[in-house]
This record gives C-alpha cells, sequence and structure tokens, in this order.
C-alpha cells in the first residue's frame, strides 16, 4: 500500500465519526429528521451542544490530521462547499420552521471543516468562534420557533403568518437571531466569517467564486424565517394566543446578549488554544 | 397620542441640535486643519491586528451633521403624515438604529468597519421598508436585503 493510500484510509478513519456528527454533506440526513421528531429540549441539546462536539473532536485530533492534510483536505473543502450550495437550494423550498432551522445549521456550521482542514491558524480559531456563535444562535431559533408551536399548534409556514400583529416583541427577538445566524454585525458570527474567509481563501483562489454564492444563499433562508413568519395575513383558526411570558423573554434574551456582545472581548478567542 | 406627538418633536430637535452641532465642528475642523482619530484595538493574532477606528474630519463631520439634520426633518414630518400609526415606538427605534448606522458607516477609516455600517444599514433598511404590513413591501423588502446581502459578501471578500 503507497503512503499516499494509507493517509487517506488514515485520515478518514480519524475524523469520519466528528465529521458525521458535523455533518457534511451526504452524511447529513439523520439531522433534519431527528430535530424535527425531538421534542424542543432535545433539539435545543443537539444543535447547542451535541453537533458542536463534532468540531471539538476535529480539534482534538487535529495533531494527529495534520499528516493526512494534504491528501483528503482538499476533497473534503470541496464537498463541504459544494453541500452549502446543495443545503442552501434544498431550504429554500422548505415549508416547515423546524427542518429549515436544522438544515440552515447544516449549511452554517459545516464550514468549519474548511476552515479545520487547512490548519491555518485563521482558520482554526475562526472555526472555534462558529461553534459558539452558532451554538447560540441556532439554539435561540429553535426555542422561538417551538414558542410559535406552543401557540399555533403548527410548524408550516403557511400557518406562522402575520405574528408581528399579536406577537410584537418576538418579532425582535426573532430578527435578532435570524440577523446572527446570517453573521450580521456585530455578532461573533461575523467575526468567525471573517476568520473562516481568511483561512479558507489559502486554499484556492477559485473558492471566491463559489463561496458567495453558498454564504448568499444562507441569507436567503435565513431570512426566509423571519419573513414568512412576520408578514402576511395573519392564520384565522388561531383564535387565542396567549401572551408573551417573562420567562420566554428571560430564554431567548440570554440567546442574544451573548452573542451580540462577546465580539467585545474577542481577542480571548483567537488568543486561547 | 399628544404625548406621543410632543416626543417625537423631543427627539427630532435632539436630532437637529446634533446635526448643527456636527456641522459647526466641521467647520471648526476646516478652518484649523485639525483631524480626530480614536482607536481601540479589537483583536491581535499573531500579525494581523482588527482595530475599531473612529475618524473625524471636516468632510465626515459635515456630512454627518447633514444626516443628521435631514432625519430630524423626518421625524418633524411623520407627525403629520403618519399620524394615525399605532406602533410609533418601532419607527423611531428604526430611523435611530438607521441613522446610527449611517454614522458609524462615515466615520469607518477600515474595510471591516464599513462592512460593520453597511451590514447594517442593510437590515434596519430592511425593517423600514417592510415597515407596513402587506405583500408588496414585503417583496421590495426581500429585493432590498438580498441585494444588500451581495455587496456584503463582497466586502467580505475583500477582508479575506
Amino acid at each position: 500500500m503507497g503512503e499516499g493510500r494509507l493517509f487517506i484510509f488514515l485520515g478518514l478513519s480519524l475524523s469520519m465519526a466528528f465529521l458525521v456528527k458535523l455533518p457534511i454533506f451526504f452524511v447529513h440526513l439523520w439531522l433534519p429528521k431527528a430535530h424535527v421528531e425531538a421534542p424542543v429540549a432535545g433539539s435545543i441539546i443537539l444543535a447547542g451542544v451535541l453537533l458542536k462536539l463534532g468540531g471539538y473532536g476535529l480539534l482534538c485530533v487535529a495533531p494527529a490530521l495534520i499528516l493526512c492534510i494534504n491528501f483528503i483536505g482538499g476533497y473534503l473543502i470541496g464537498l463541504r462547499l459544494a453541500g452549502m450550495i446543495f443545503v442552501g437550494f434544498i431550504c429554500l423550498r422548505l415549508n416547515d420552521f423546524k427542518a429549515l432551522v436544522a438544515y440552515s445549521s447544516v449549511a452554517h456550521i459545516g464550514i468549519v471543516i474548511g476552515g479545520m482542514f487547512r490548519f491555518y491558524y485563521w482558520g482554526i480559531r475562526g472555526a472555534v468562534v462558529i461553534i459558539l456563535g452558532h451554538g447560540l444562535a441556532s439554539s435561540g431559533l429553535f426555542r422561538i420557533v417551538n414558542m410559535y408551536y406552543e401557540r399555533l399548534g403548527r410548524r408550516s409556514f403557511f400557518i406562522n403568518r402575520g405574528l408581528i400583529i399579536v406577537l410584537p416583541s418576538f418579532s425582535l427577538l426573532i430578527f435578532l437571531l435570524v440577523a446572527s445566524n446570517i453573521a450580521a454585525p456585530p455578532t461573533i458570527n461575523l467575526l468567525s466569517e471573517i476568520l473562516l474567509i481568511g483561512g479558507i481563501i489559502r486554499f484556492d483562489l477559485y473558492i471566491l467564486l463559489i463561496f458567495p454564492l453558498g454564504s448568499f444563499i444562507g441569507a436567503v433562508f435565513s431570512l426566509f424565517i423571519f419573513s414568512y413568519s412576520q408578514h402576511g395575513k395573519l392564520y384565522n383558526m388561531s383564535y387565542s394566543v396567549s401572551s408573551i411570558t417573562i420567562r420566554e423573554i428571560h430564554v431567548l434574551t440570554l440567546h442574544i446578549i451573548p452573542v451580540n456582545f462577546l465580539i467585545l472581548s474577542s481577542s480571548f478567542f483567537v488568543i486561547i488554544n | 397620542m399628544k404625548i406621543y406627538k410632543i416626543i417625537t418633536y423631543y427627539l427630532g430637535v435632539i436630532l437637529m441640535v446634533w446635526g448643527l452641532f456636527s456641522v459647526f465642528f466641521s467647520f471648526n475642523y476646516f478652518w484649523a486643519g485639525k483631524v480626530l482619530f480614536v482607536e481601540w484595538e479589537v483583536v491581535e493574532l499573531n500579525s494581523s491586528l482588527i482595530i475599531i477606528t473612529l475618524l473625524f474630519d471636516w468632510i465626515r463631520t459635515i456630512f454627518i451633521g447633514l444626516v443628521l439634520i435631514i432625519s430630524s426633518i423626518v421625524l418633524f414630518y411623520r407627525t403629520f403624515y403618519m399620524s394615525g400609526d399605532k406602533h410609533l415606538v418601532r419607527f423611531i427605534f428604526l430611523v435611530y438604529f438607521f441613522v446610527l448606522s449611517i454614522v458609524l458607516l462615515i466615520l469607518s477609516p477600515n474595510i471591516i468597519r464599513i462592512l460593520l455600517g453597511w451590514d447594517g444599514l442593510g437590515l434596519v433598511s430592511y425593517c423600514l421598508v417592510i415597515y407596513y404590513q402587506n405583500v408588496k413591501s414585503a417583496n421590495a423588502g426581500m429585493i432590498t436585503i438580498l441585494s444588500n446581502r451581495i455587496g456584503d459578501v463582497a466586502i467580505l471578500l475583500t477582508i479575506a
């Protein structure tokens, strides 16, 4: 067995467990199914902690993986960039809120692979920051989608409509969560996106052609979450919804405040080892 | 509704006074030839720095002054034009965030700060476009934010 082939097998077997958990495209199908069927606490733990263990595991095996990186890194980064666009197009025609948030986490968190498999300092630090930022933003989106589900009983786009009239405070909160999901300033997702682009761009300059398309589609379906739920005519059969409680505001604010204000101490994330 | 009208006038007067002060400072900077430069180091990563910088010179301050005066006129005009509207606080917050992100965009001498102002401008202008609840404004707002997003991604690529 040649040395190159040995390194390909070694690298794949070291990283495949974490790549499934991350998830990379082609093995992402467990994620939307699990999220759709799970209760809200389960999907928050899944989105906020469990998916991040994939990235953490890649960081842990990184010293062994650095030998194999010239043999498998290019394939994985290419697969990830193609998968970002494919998952984006899948997201554009979903009509289920929870499935959309789950697929959007596939499209957003997979960029960890792009940062991790080139072993530039910027890429690895950006991967750490996006693990944190996406954990906060995505779990907050799952929570607010479930709050709408508790009130209306459905998760469909065609029923969760016009909600800015009845629940205006949620409109602000879901807008902040969506904005942090599409890497708007001043969230730490923006910092991670800057660092990760800086890391990936050294792989090949032609990534400048394909990366913007994926990033743009990511913004499109994240904004669909906001636009479809807050606009349009109100669903007529929801004749009574409970008002907003302090507990729900508290839960969502504790997602929003860290993701917006951790950028003030962002040197902490990029220096720490 | 009376108290709301007073509040709107008061906020408009505040913006107008800020704008006039800014124009005054711009003349001051122009004649004295001064430039004010405030720097804050956010990230220091090996040898590359991410610095938040505020740069005040006469052309930026006079531009900020014009922006503030025009938006104060928007707030005055709003009291007649949208007087039957119920969501006054939302509109005023949106206008204020819009002005804030324009000011951040003007005061930025480096590209990361330009991205910060530009992205905030896109999001807040989306919120302003979809302020009324109908299908046409939702479509227009979606076109607005997506066109802005193209610019955002281009600025991100410029940083990288």
